[in-house]
């Protein structure tokens, strides 16, 4: 099974099937672009995701190899869903916070589709259901309003409905 | 704290995450508009955030709304970008959102404007008087509230316009010609037509449509539809294409969509000049077409149908395209029996994804054995009778994922369960029903689903449509219902 070698942030060199990393777009550019394809000894940097959040991508990775790939043009509906996380995945999420954003950022970072929208829906779960002041002392996020303009934002939420499609 | 640095320095504990707002956008996009809502008052940014999503609506012009509608805006901490005016039919009604529309068009640069229950004098009158607010309009929506004229001619100048959506058009005087070519920049278009057989208007406005040559998403409805080859010819960039109304005269025996990956096919009748209609669009995916007017369509061998929604009586007889298709949805009205349900299901042999739904308003068909959906992950089922068999059966083989049930009777549920311990179907990853009717009271609900799954409570029986039987005293829904 050809192999490749990702190096991550803090030096550490993983040894990875082709396969399972070509799961990630960044990657699979970088190695078309750079003509790697057929060169197992160099070695791929990745500047931005460390060892521990890079382990865990590619134990993701592993697990969803043989999944369909995602393709944003295949005319499907964005899923917009969030209870539909299956099993392995609920148990692959349950970490800490910093791991849990580690692993959004270097999803984002190496475009890699299917574990985006897994952290993204994580975050959402945590997020639904919650008040305001459970959110900021979750985000630790300092409030910025005044209690005037927390009541015309409540006000004015009841004159506002879903849009149907985001104006790009 | 700046609004911004809100989100680039969220700090966990001891850790200090950033998250650019792109992703925080993404993750606000997962949440329903009602949790959105209810997040703008965390801080500031988050109030920005909201507007992404967020219609600013008015409605009801009086006085004292006008008063109520003006403080709002004048107050609004947020910048929207999508608007909504409704119920204006008189210039008394247009006075009284005038100061309002004078301040919405002073405060918010809006892309999306959607005008409801208009008449076509006011809705001029709205383009002449803010035009340089909806010159930078992407996308208008109209919907007519009278038979009168319809000024096309005032939206020929919005060069910005992608998205254009005319419902309950009932003037067949409409002159389409004034718009000419000035329609190219459109990409997605509906044209909502109350005609009636109108032949000469209907013409006009399919070339009128034709020459908007860069259409990749066009609904037409229409109470009857003719010229579907000249459309073919002219729009090749169409991906997206629904085709509503009663009747449709076909002349042709071959269409042309080389692009297209959604057709709802959603016609009352046909009136065949010829044996089939032949769909040669290979990167078809998604259909939605009666159970009789399937069979009168074929495709490439090349196309591989991925999601079928067929509706109709029942259906007995396979189709080449069923054999691909993945994600199916079933409604049918007055079925037979159970038996007729379970044949129509088995003519789809790869499905994963099934959702069946019984159009009948004193149904009567008990869910078929559980064995019948042994290789699908989700499911859901709409007005059948539940029986305990079924739900021991996917406990006993673990079967599916996702169980959604709607507007079902627990018909067979047996007065002797009251004391069972509930049936648990912890394997299950979503478990929901919806106004699901039986004599017992919540406590009594024999399914419970894992334990991340809401409870099931009890709901106002006057919410369902399909309530039938007097001995049915409690409707359950799960809470997120």
């Amino acid at each position: 099974m050809p192999c490749i070698q990702l190096q991550s942030s803090d030096g550490e060199i993983f040894n990875v099937e082709f396969e399972i990393a070509m799961c990630s777009f960044t990657i699979k550019t970088m190695m078309v672009d750079l003509d790697l394809e057929d060169n197992c000894e160099e070695v791929v940097p990745l500047t931005n995701v460390d060892s521990n959040i890079l382990r865990k991508i590619l134990q993701w990775a592993n697990y969803h190899k043989d999944d369909p790939e995602a393709n944003p043009e295949d005319g499907k509906p964005v899923d917009r869903r969030t209870d539909n996380i299956c099993e392995w995945d609920q148990e692959f999420m349950k970490v800490d916070q910093q791991t849990l954003y580690g692993l959004i950022k270097a999803a984002n970072y190496l475009d890699i589709r299917g574990l985006m929208a897994l952290t993204c829906k994580t975050v959402a779960n945590m997020m639904k259901g919650k008040t305001e002041e459970q959110m900021r002392k979750m985000f630790n996020i300092q409030n910025d309003l005044t209690p005037e303009e927390e009541q015309q934002i409540r006000q004015e939420n009841e004159w506002c409905e879903e849009v149907e499609i985001v104006a790009d | 704290m700046s609004p911004r640095s809100v989100h680039r320095s969220l700090i966990m504990g001891t850790v200090t995450v950033h998250l650019p707002p792109e992703l925080w956008d993404r993750i606000f996009d997962l949440l329903p508009f009602k949790d959105q809502l209810e997040k703008a008052t965390v801080c500031r940014a988050w109030n920005d955030r909201v507007a992404r999503w967020a219609t600013l609506r008015l409605t009801c012009p009086t006085a004292a709304r006008s008063e109520e509608h003006l403080s709002t805006i004048r107050h609004s901490l947020r910048k929207y970008r999508s608007f909504s005016a409704e119920a204006i039919r008189t210039d008394e009604d247009y006075q009284c959102f005038q100061k309002a529309l004078e301040e919405c068009e002073r405060k918010f640069c809006v892309q999306r404007f959607r005008f409801w229950y208009v008449t076509g004098a006011i809705f001029e009158r709205l383009m002449k008087e803010h035009y340089e607010w909806l010159r930078s309009a992407r996308c208008i929506v109209v919907n007519l509230c009278e038979e009168e004229r319809f000024p096309v001619h005032v939206l020929r100048d919005l060069t910005s316009l992608r998205e254009l959506r005319l419902l309950n058009v009932s003037d067949t005087s409409v002159d389409w010609t004034s718009i000419e070519d000035r329609f190219e920049h459109i990409t997605k278009l509906t044209v909502d037509a109350a005609w009636y057989f109108n032949d000469e208007a209907l013409e006009q406005l399919v070339e009128a449509i034709c020459r908007c040559r860069n259409l990749t998403e066009l609904t037409l409805r229409s109470n009857d539809t003719t010229n579907l080859a000249k459309l073919a010819e002219s729009l090749s960039k169409l991906e997206k294409l629904s085709l509503m109304g009663m009747h449709i005269r076909l002349a042709e025996d071959s269409l042309r969509f080389p692009y297209l990956k959604y057709l709802n096919f959603d016609i009352g009748s046909f009136v065949f000049d010829k044996p089939c209609l032949f769909v040669q669009a290979p990167l078809l995916q998604t259909l939605l077409i009666a159970k009789r007017t399937i069979p009168f369509v074929k495709f490439p061998e090349s196309t591989r149908l991925w999601r079928l929604h067929l509706y109709g009586y029942s259906l007995s007889v396979a189709h080449p395209c069923f054999t691909t298709v993945k994600d199916l949805s079933l409604t049918t009205w007055e079925p037979a029996n159970q038996e007729a349900v379970v044949e129509e299901i088995q003519l789809f042999p790869n499905v994963v994804y099934l959702s069946v739904k019984l159009k009948s308003k004193d149904c009567n068909i008990v869910v078929p054995d559980a064995a019948i959906f042994q290789h699908m992950t989700r499911l859901h089922l709409n007005n059948f009778v539940l029986s305990m068999e079924f739900f021991q059966n996917v406990a006993r083989a673990r079967m599916l994922e996702h169980l959604s049930l709607e507007e079902c009777n627990f018909f067979l549920y047996s007065p002797d369960a009251d004391d069972e311990v509930p049936l648990q179907l912890s394997h299950l990853s979503y478990f929901n029903i919806k106004r699901v009717s039986m004599p017992m009271t919540v406590e009594k609900f024999p399914i419970i689903g894992n334990e991340d799954q809401p409870p099931v409570v009890m709901v106002d029986k006057l919410r369902t449509h399909l309530w039938r039987s007097d001995r049915f005293n409690n409707v359950f829904s799960s809470r997120r219902d």
